[in-house]
């Protein structure tokens, strides 16, 4: 089993008229321990052992103590004692994904710290997969995958599915019941709630991943989407975790957040357009800005998203938002190299060299230096 | 893990996948010999008082279900893997070596190589093992690959000139599945209700030369139980170039 | 289920011809017609399509190690690499003969990175290739499959809006820093057939 592709994330559409499988006086049980290592238990723990040997060596882990101590602080704030035993893994990998295993090992996937858009809603979803982790779900998901036919190695080793593919499919393999679901959003909102959050955010990540999927034309939402690597966010999740949160106030932590992905978003965002699907970057990039017109990544990213996918209408639009970019305070100089490629594929050939004189003078030793060179020298 | 194919070749992960498990019945390595397929050109053996260390063992267990759908086992992997390690620790394949196994943890600051040395062997397995219409011509049958100078941390930090590879995939078939063989026979696929493929690579860590490589490909053995891992140790390292 | 039973089946029956690798003399060897190279050294060369890709593909060590890849006047709209058909809705990869070198570039990083594999950019330098103007680009990245790092290093031109590159692809410890002298020394010799 790949741990890349243990779903946890995922959601299957259920209806509001079923009754709350939590009384709202849940309370957290005692610390785990370890299973006896020759119990049925104990053998799944060694599973999630080894995955998590090689998880901490594996060169898509992320190392910056920063963030994952501040992932760490996020656990212990939501879940008390047993942050004692949880490790949370950030991971890049651009997809929205969490999950977590029965012997506490937690993945936050950089996707994810792309989208989210607060402390907040990231505390909504490590809450939800604490849910999980506290009710033992996992543990009951695992045992039926056993039980059933789970699509690994050979499919991959025939290549039928790219890994992707894989996760897509073993969505279905590994999703949770209805009721653990519910379960997990009723225990996550209530443990945001506890910790002080908002808990009106965690509906709101799952409006916006339902944006962000409805954007792509040729995807039907209600259809398995690579990009949350499990069941597709429905509506009526959306609705439960709103209903949930009625009447309740709390911190956002933006500021924090932000404090901390920072430092990673040139990298998630790069990423995200290595994915090679533009238009839905594009609307991810939208909402984003949306939420924080002033960022100067978030401007460069779309116009470079823009200039990239060069639809119809695209080069404007990247002018636009490149020209917005170079306005901020903390601009990357890179958006001066990405004005002068706009401008050169316009023919616009005074403003092209303005940019990259401009570029010159910030990233002298920049990789792509005698490219621009040879550029300007073509024009005099 | 053969997992890359998918990443670079879907035509040629089937050929892989199938070189290395149909017409298992028909392939039994002999016991014991070293003949020159396993040994690059001038080597001939290991010096008894060099020291190697031995990578911690990439195994792992399938349970082979209808359709060859595989899912992996870890208990029973966890028992193969302990079952593995005794064996080489109490030296039960007489392989009369300094050896030293190395833990888990010893081998945290290793995972580049590991992982290179894993995609090495995968070609070297295919190459060198399957061949046929897979050999590369440039290597002229020889076993003759090397890792350089990569591998000169791993001699450093335990002092051992050499190191042994293990690698080993195992699958049992279910009852479904033995049915779903009967009917592939009609398709002329021949395959086998329990596979068993691995490896056996000995570097040497100063030149970085592949000079020992072992293949195993059967259709029997359990590495479940104690008595089965021992042989199917033995049978990786049949051969194995001990000098005395 | 039934799908891998009958692929299995078909595999096996196609695995005779399903691939071959063949030797590459030394001497001038011409390449999809249009190019031609000067081979000193031995390389190894795979006969048939890999993963549907139809790029000639040479190698020293192995399917699994290093891939030596010739891009041969790929005319406007055409892909660089088969569109895998899982996950849905990827942007297929084509060529224009409008591309600057910077929107080659971004091809090939999809190409390397859509699967999940990290890229980055490390140069990109103006260059002459094939006996005119063109380019050479350096990255360096992770294999998503089995995380060997790698490194990679292309040459390429545009020549009457056609598309020709060379890229070599290797693993960073050893692999790579051994086999780019004899690439180097292949691509200088690179010329188009008149």
């Amino acid at each position: 089993m790949k741990r890349r592709q243990l779903m946890r994330w995922g959601c299957a559409c259920f209806s509001l008229a079923a009754s709350s499988a939590i009384a709202s006086e849940w309370k957290a049980p005692t610390r785990f321990g370890r299973p006896e290592s020759s119990s049925e238990e104990g053998g799944l723990w060694a599973i999630m052992d080894d995955e998590e040997r090689k998880l901490r060596r594996s060169p898509f882990r992320l190392r910056e103590d920063a963030l994952s101590n501040y992932l760490n602080g996020i656990v212990c704030k939501l879940g008390g004692e047993h942050c004692k035993d949880v490790r949370v893994y950030a991971v890049r990998a651009p997809y929205f994904n969490a999950n977590m295993a029965p012997n506490g090992m937690m993945q936050v996937w950089s996707g994810l710290l792309l989208r989210v858009e607060n402390e907040a809603q990231l505390a909504a979803v490590l809450g939800h997969e604490l849910g999980h982790y506290l009710q033992r779900h996992s543990l009951a998901q695992l045992r039926d995958a056993k039980s059933r036919a789970a699509i690994g190695q050979v499919m991959g080793m025939f290549g039928a599915a790219g890994a992707l593919g894989q996760l897509a499919m073993l969505a279905g393999q590994f999703s949770y019941s209805r009721d653990q679901e519910r379960e997990a959003d009723e225990i996550g909102i209530q443990l945001m709630r506890e910790a002080g959050y908002d808990p009106k955010e965690a509906s709101k990540v799952w409006a916006n991943l339902l944006e962000e999927l409805r954007a792509i034309p040729e995807n039907d939402p209600s259809k398995n989407s690579v990009l949350f690597a499990s069941h597709p966010p429905s509506e009526d999740r959306r609705k439960t975790l709103e209903a949930l949160a009625l009447g309740s106030q709390g911190d956002f932590g933006t500021r924090p957040f932000r404090e901390k992905v920072s430092p990673h978003l040139t990298m998630m965002l790069e990423d995200e357009l290595a994915r090679g699907r533009l238009s839905e970057s594009i609307v991810l990039l939208t909402r984003l800005i949306g939420h924080e017109p002033s960022s100067p990544h978030y401007l460069h990213f779309r116009g470079e998203a823009y200039r990239l996918r060069n639809h119809e209408g695209d080069g404007a639009a990247a002018l636009s938002d490149l020209t917005a970019a170079v306005q901020m305070p903390k601009v990357l100089p890179k958006t001066y190299r990405s004005l002068g490629y706009l401008h050169r594929a316009q023919g616009n050939l005074v403003p092209m060299a303005q940019a990259w004189d401009k570029y010159i003078e910030l990233m002298p030793n920049a990789n792509d230096i005698a490219l621009i060179q040879q550029y300007l020298k073509e024009i005099k | 893990m053969t997992v890359f194919f998918l990443r670079r070749c879907n035509c040629l992960g089937l050929a892989l996948f199938l070189a290395l498990w149909a017409g298992l019945s028909s392939v039994t390595l002999a016991a014991g010999t070293s003949n020159s397929k396993n040994l690059a050109p001038g080597f001939s053996s290991l010096p008894a008082t060099e020291k190697v260390v031995l990578l911690p063992i990439d195994v792992q267990l399938y349970s082979l279900s209808m359709g060859g759908v595989e899912e992996p086992k870890a208990d029973w992997t966890d028992a193969a893997r302990q079952h593995m390690a005794s064996t080489l620790a109490q030296d039960s394949v007489g392989l009369k070596l300094r050896s030293q196994l190395l833990s888990e943890t010893d081998v945290d600051d290793f995972s580049e190589l590991v992982s290179l040395h894993a995609a090495v062997a995968s070609s070297i397995s295919l190459h060198h093992w399957v061949a046929g219409s897979w050999a590369l011509p440039s290597k002229a049958g020889q076993l003759d690959w090397d890792f350089g100078d990569a591998m000169k941390p791993l001699q450093d930090k335990f002092g051992a000139r050499y190191a042994l590879f293990l690698w080993v995939r195992d699958s049992y078939a279910s009852s479904e599945r033995k049915a779903a063989m009967v009917a592939m026979a009609f398709l002329g696929v021949s395959l086998s209700g329990g596979v068993q493929i691995g490896y056996a690579s000995l570097v040497d860590l100063s030149s970085g030369k592949v000079v020992w490589f072992n293949r195993l490909a059967r259709g029997h053995g359990d590495l479940r139980d104690a008595a089965a891992a021992t042989a199917t140790v033995k049978e990786l390292l049949s051969g194995f170039p001990s000098g005395q | 289920m039934k799908i891998e039973v009958l692929v299995l089946g078909l595999a096996v029956t196609l695995l005779a011809g399903c691939a071959q690798v063949s030797k590459v003399q030394t001497g001038d060897i011409p390449i999809r017609d249009r190019l031609i190279v000067t081979v000193e050294q031995p390389w190894n060369r795979f006969e048939n399509p890999i993963n549907g890709d139809r790029t000639p593909t040479w190698t020293n060590d192995g399917i699994t190690v290093d891939a030596l890849k010739f891009y041969v006047g790929l005319k406007d709209g055409e892909l660089i690499a088969p569109t895998p058909t899982e996950p849905k809705g990827q942007t297929p990869l084509a060529f224009k003969s409008t591309m600057p070198t910077e929107g080659v570039v971004e091809l090939f990083r999809t190409l390397y990175s859509r699967d999940g594999s990290t890229f980055t950019l490390e140069k990109v330098t103006p260059t002459r290739f094939l006996g005119q103007s063109g380019f050479r680009f350096e990255w360096s990245g992770v294999r998503k499959a089995d995380e060997v790092l790698l490194r990679g290093v292309a040459w390429g031109a545009v020549h009457n809006g056609q598309l020709y590159a060379i890229t070599y692809t290797a693993p960073r410890l050893t692999f790579f820093p051994r086999g780019i002298n004899a690439v180097e020394k292949l691509v200088a010799t690179a010329k188009l057939r008149q």
